[in-house]
Order: C-alpha cells, then structure tokens, then sequence
C-alpha cells in the first residue's frame, strides 16, 4: 500500500474541495475563500498523481513550469476589460489540455482498447477540439481580431448536422477497429476543431454570455470524458460539476432573453441589419451641461451600463459621478442586466474594479416595479437591454427579453455615440421617447464632462 | 520441516498491487486488468536460509513475476484469472500433484496475503496469493464510473442553483480552473512510466501538462484577483 495506496484518497479529498470550493463561489461572502479552497483540491489531486510509481518528472516540470508562468503572467496582466476574452481563452487551452490528453491515450494504447475506452476518447477529442476551437474565435470575436457581427451562410445547419452525422459515422468506424484508423482518428480531430469553428461564427456579440458559459460548460465535459479515457474519478467528479455549472449560467442567460438556447446558437440575431431601422422620431440631445442640471435636481438616479462602458473604460469616471452625487444627496443605483456586456457578469466585475461597492449593484427585478419613482434613469452604452420594443414590439427580435425600464423613470438620459441600433442591429424607440434625453458622444468624455460641471 | 534435502527456505514475498488497490479509483487496475485469483510459484532448489523476493505485479492483462535473486529460478508460475475457472480448477489439479493442497484451499478467501509451502523431496518452494475481491469491486469500475458522473452532474446542478449575478464571472473563471483537472490526465500520460513511451506520447503529454496549467494557474489567480475586488462598502474585504 504505502503511498500508492493513498493516492486514491488523495482524489477524494480533492473532490470533496472541488465540492467545497465551487458551492462557496456562490455566495458572495464565501467566494474568494472557496476559490482558494478549489485550489487547494487542484494541488492535492496534482500531488496525488506526482505520487504514483515509476513516474518521471522532467517533461512534467518544464511543461508545468511554462504553462504556469504563462497562467500567472496573463493573470496578472490582464485589464479587468479584457477579462471576457481571456476567461475564453483559458478555457480553450482547458479544452485542447484534454485533447490532448485523448490523443496521447489512443497514440500510447491503440493496440488495446476496449470498446469502452475508445468511445470515451472518441468524445474527449470531439468535445475538447469544439471547445478550443469554439473559444478561440470567441476570443477573436471579444478581442475584436475578428468581426463580431454574426457569420451566417446559406446551408449552414445542413453542413453543422452534416458533420455532426460524419462524426457519429466516424465514431462507429472507429470503435470497430480503432488501431487501424489513425487517419480517420486525425481526421476527427480536424472535423471537431472545424466544427467548433462553425458553432461559434453565428455568435453575435450580444449573444457572447451564453457562447461564453456554454463554453465552460463544455471544457469540463471535455474534461469528464478524459476521466473516463484514463478511468479516474476526480477527473469525471470535478468535470461534471463544471459541465453542470456552466449549462446553469447557460440557462441563465437564455433566460435573461428570454430565448431558448437553440434559438441563440442558431438565429444568429442581427446579422440583418435591416430591422435596425423599423424607429423613426426626433431625439432630443442634451450636452454635459444640462445633463449635470438634471442630475443635481435628482433625489434618485440609477444607472444602467452596458457593453459601451466597457469599451470607453468609463467605470472609473461613472463612480466619480456616483461619488459625487450621493455627496449631494442623491440615493444612487446601478441596475445590472445579467446579459449585459460580453460575458455573464461582466459589468459586475468592470464596477468592482472602479471600487463601486456591491450593495449598490441591483438586479432589474428589485429596480423595475419602483422604476417610476425614479428620477432619472442614466444609460451608459447599453442598448437592448433597455429597448422598450422588448415589452411592447411583438415585431422586434427582441420581443420577451426581460428589460430594465429605463423608460418610466421621470428622466432618461442616454450616453451613446450616435443613434445607431445597437450590436444586435435592433433599432430601439427609447431614443425618440419624449422623456428621454440624447448625450452623445464617448461615454467616458461625457460623464468627465458632467464630473467637471460638479466640481465647479 | 527440517530434513536431509539442503533446507530451501524461501521466502517469498508476494506483492499483488494493482487488483488489491480499489479498483475504481486507480486507473491502472480498472475493468480489462486480470484479476488475479491464485498464484502458485514452483521454485527451483536454494541454497540454505536463502531469502528470495519475488514480484509479482499485475498490469492490464498480464501477469509478471519476477526473482532478484540469481540463486533462486522460477520454475513454473501459474496464475489463475478470476474470469477464467477452468484456468483456476486446471491449477488446482495440477498443484495437487506437486504439493499439499493446503495453501490452495486457505488462500483462495482469504484477503491478499502470501502463503508458503516447501515441498522437502523436491525443493520446490509453493506460494499462492490471493488477491480477490468482491465481484462488485470489479465488475463495477465501468458502472461505478458512470454512477460518480450522473450523481456528480446531479450535485452539480444542485449545489449552484442560484448565484447572485454579481458572481457569474468569477463563478465561470473559477469553474474553469477546476475544468483544467485534466491535469491529472495530462501528468500520467506524460511521466508515467515513459521508457515505456513512444515521443510523441510524452511531447502530446507535456504540452497537456503546459495548456492545463495556464488553465489552472490563470484561472485561478485571475479569479482571486476579480473577487479580491469585490468590496463591502464599509470597506471590508470579504
């Protein structure tokens, strides 16, 4: 027995920290503490299989030793802005880690599979190559290396069912003779990273939170099936409950739309920017000055941001403003849609970084009903998740979507550069509301602006 | 047991690892390993109050035995599978012929354990080792794979039913640490007795090893760094 013997439980206390770790993220107080805790689950689970006998660490060391470094550098370097591209990309490096690890199992033992053990890497490849491919052009997308618009073509369903069916074919021709298809086993692996490729391309931008967590979700299955390539419980133990957690953000977000998850892996909304114009009216600009007047009158102000804050990297400058209006008086909000922004959490995270305390972050549901009684109602680069069409428009795409009701606030005032539709390409009536006020221009120049016009 | 031959006393150290190990947690003695039910080795005459270490080490389908000592040969080691009776009845026989039948009977329940018998007229020193489990040890380790998946799927679901929106990013980059356990995979195929390896087998391993760990090592630190900011407005930091 010896150490050998305890390597067994080394997993299981791994698992039950993984248990720990991810049931104590949910919960605000508790979170960092059980991020800590998972990995502390990951260190033993690595030690555990350290321990196993006749094991040569050299290739293990310089690997671990770069890929940790490269870990801890992006970790540390990266802008909390650019935080939805990078959670993309480690999660695609999760996915081609199991890759990876399929293939060096079929290349090492492909003269003696079972049935059982070639399936399971038959889906370890499928599942990490659609992962790591699939996060990559997200990536691309979020990083805007690449259009973010939706890339819809003619017969692209047919040819995404038409690989998913050469897959299963693949699949049985494999499990009849798997030493002698390492052609088709190749060729497999290139389908899947085509195929990721092909999921992620009719993304459209506003769609990104529910790619992003399906993503997740599909990193730990990819990580379950190497579990069960090598016959290891700590592998299928902490890949489902990843693979669990992220179908539930999923879920989340599809509800946040209110649409179903074909409907967004699928519509490929907005790649018609032809319903963008359905709204026609006279908006009403308004400069930093008179915003400023209609904000220091204010008893109430909420603000709701969208992707637009992330991009001008307005967060510092809006909680400036918020500063200076509960200074004056003023009972301030921040009203978070679940999808706003590119990935599930993202304006949450933007707003912590800029020291906006959490008790000041509300969800629609608390905000909507008093919405009325609110002063004013300040948008800053969010579109769809206000658009009013969502309540009333059965035409609009967006029909369904739960919104914040910006529009019953008493005043609404608007930062947006022009009035172009938003990225979803869906022409909002909110700009030619009477009560709605236009600031255009550069989200972070404006509020400066109106910070200034305080500071006098 | 004293007597005119040269006294053989062997003692033979029989270590079964892998089948007496839980199976469904090693991922060496999984369904497909043999799972040993008797071993009876036939040694050769030694010198007097010889010791001999003999090895016994069972792999996915094969059983290897092996003596350190130059002084001592195996003669013959039969092994008989689970699976197979007729192999186990076959050994029986046979070993009824050369020995006395004791160490047959006694081992065959028994938890791993080694036995020795020394035939004096022969010098032919008999060991048999019994390392059966239950039949749910073995038969299960496919099932008991799957069972762990659907309930971990299960307490997944349950465990993170709701979380406040504040902490769906850090939930997601936490969770996709934990998705780079594939580590686990990437190190075994990687070091895991590598003379046995082919290259390319250790260079897919290690690159395994280095995307699983920017997984791990980045996930992590960058999700400690996001909660970090998230702030009470008392000024706390929890």
């Amino acid at each position: 027995m010896s150490m050998q013997g305890l390597i067994p439980y080394g997993y299981i206390i791994a698992s039950v920290l993984f248990i720990y770790g991810l049931k104590m993220l949910s919960s605000a107080r508790t979170a960092r503490k059980g991020n800590l805790i998972s990995a502390l689950g990951m260190a033993i689970a690595m030690g555990a299989t350290m321990a196993y006998a006749g094991m040569s660490y050299h290739w293990i060391i310089i690997g671990g030793l770069i890929g940790s470094a490269i870990g801890a550098f992006a970790a540390k370097l990266v802008k909390m802005t650019a935080m939805p591209e990078m959670v993309g990309l480690f999660n695609g490096f999760g996915g081609l880690a199991s890759l990876l690890v399929g293939w060096a199992e079929y290349h090492g033992g492909r003269a003696s599979l079972d049935l059982f053990t070639v399936i399971a890497i038959f889906c370890t490849i499928v599942i990490g190559g659609v992962t790591f491919s699939g996060s990559l052009i997200a990536y691309a997308k979020l990083a805007e290396k690449l259009d973010g618009k939706p890339v819809l073509f003619k017969g692209q369903q047919v040819l995404n069912g038409a690989i998913l069916v050469g897959l299963v074919l693949g699949a049985v021709l494999f499990a009849i003779d798997p030493a002698g298809m390492y052609p088709l086993f190749v060729l497999m692996m290139i389908v899947s990273l085509i195929l990721g490729v092909l999921l992620t391309i009719p993304i459209g931008g506003a769609d990104m939170p529910v790619m992003i967590a399906l993503l997740n979700s599909y990193s730990g299955l990819a990580a379950c099936a190497a579990g069960f390539v090598i016959r290891n419980n700590v592998l299928i133990v902490a890949g489902s409950l990843v693979g669990a957690s992220g179908l539930i953000l999923t879920n989340i977000m599809c509800k946040a739309m209110n649409r179903s998850l074909a409907n967004v892996m699928f519509a490929g909304v907005g790649a018609t920017t032809s319903e963008g114009t359905g709204y026609k009216g006279e908006a009403n600009p308004v400069s930093p000055s008179d915003a400023y007047l209609i904000l220091e009158a204010a008893d109430s102000v909420v603000f709701v941001p969208g992707y637009g804050m992330a991009v001008a990297q307005a967060q510092h400058v809006v909680r400036e403003l918020a500063d200076l209006l509960e200074a004056n008086g003023t009972d301030v909000k921040f009203v978070i849609h679940p999808v706003a922004g590119r990935m599930p959490g993202h304006m949450n995270v933007l707003l912590a970084e800029a020291n906006v305390p959490y008790e000041q972050l509300v969800v629609p549901e608390d905000v909507n009903p008093m919405m009325s009684t609110v002063d004013v109602s300040v948008v800053i680069g969010a579109n769809d998740v206000v658009n009013p069409a969502a309540r009333t428009d059965k035409g609009s795409p967006l029909y369904g979507m739960p919104i914040i009701d910006v529009d019953h606030a008493k005043t609404c005032i608007v930062l947006k550069r022009s009035l172009n539709p938003g990225f979803a390409g869906v022409g909002n009536p909110l700009f030619f509301n009477e009560n709605t006020r236009m600031l255009f221009g550069d989200a972070k120049k404006s509020i400066s602006a109106v910070v200034a016009e305080f500071k006098e | 047991m004293s007597g005119r031959f040269k006294q053989a006393m062997a003692l033979l150290i029989v270590s079964v690892f892998a089948a007496v190990s839980l199976p469904a947690f090693g991922e060496e003695a999984a369904e497909g390993a043999v799972q040993v039910h008797h071993i009876y080795l036939h040694v050769s005459p030694s010198e007097s109050g010889q010791d001999v270490e003999v090895q016994v080490s069972v792999d996915s389908d094969t059983v290897k035995v092996v003596s350190d000592s130059d002084a001592v040969k195996i003669v013959e080691a039969e092994v008989a599978a689970v699976e197979d009776e007729a192999v186990v009845e076959q050994a029986a026989e046979a070993e009824s012929e050369v020995v006395a039948p004791v160490a047959i009977e006694s081992s065959i329940e028994e938890q791993p354990e080694a036995a020795q018998e020394i035939d004096e007229e022969e010098g032919v020193a008999v060991a048999s080792a019994c390392a059966v489990k239950d039949d749910e040890g073995q038969s299960g380790s496919m099932g008991l794979l799957f069972f762990v998946f659907v309930l971990a799927i299960f307490l997944g679901f349950e465990l993170i039913a709701k979380v406040p929106s504040q902490l769906h990013t850090p939930l997601m980059s936490g969770s996709n640490a934990i998705s780079g356990i594939t580590i686990v995979g990437a190190i075994i195929a990687t070091g895991l007795n590598i003379g046995d390896k082919s290259p390319l087998v250790v260079l897919l391993g290690g690159l395994a090893v280095l995307f699983a760990m920017i997984n791990v090592v980045g996930g992590y630190l960058v999700t400690d760094r996001m909660l970090g900011m998230f702030k009470h407005k008392e000024g706390g930091q929890k």
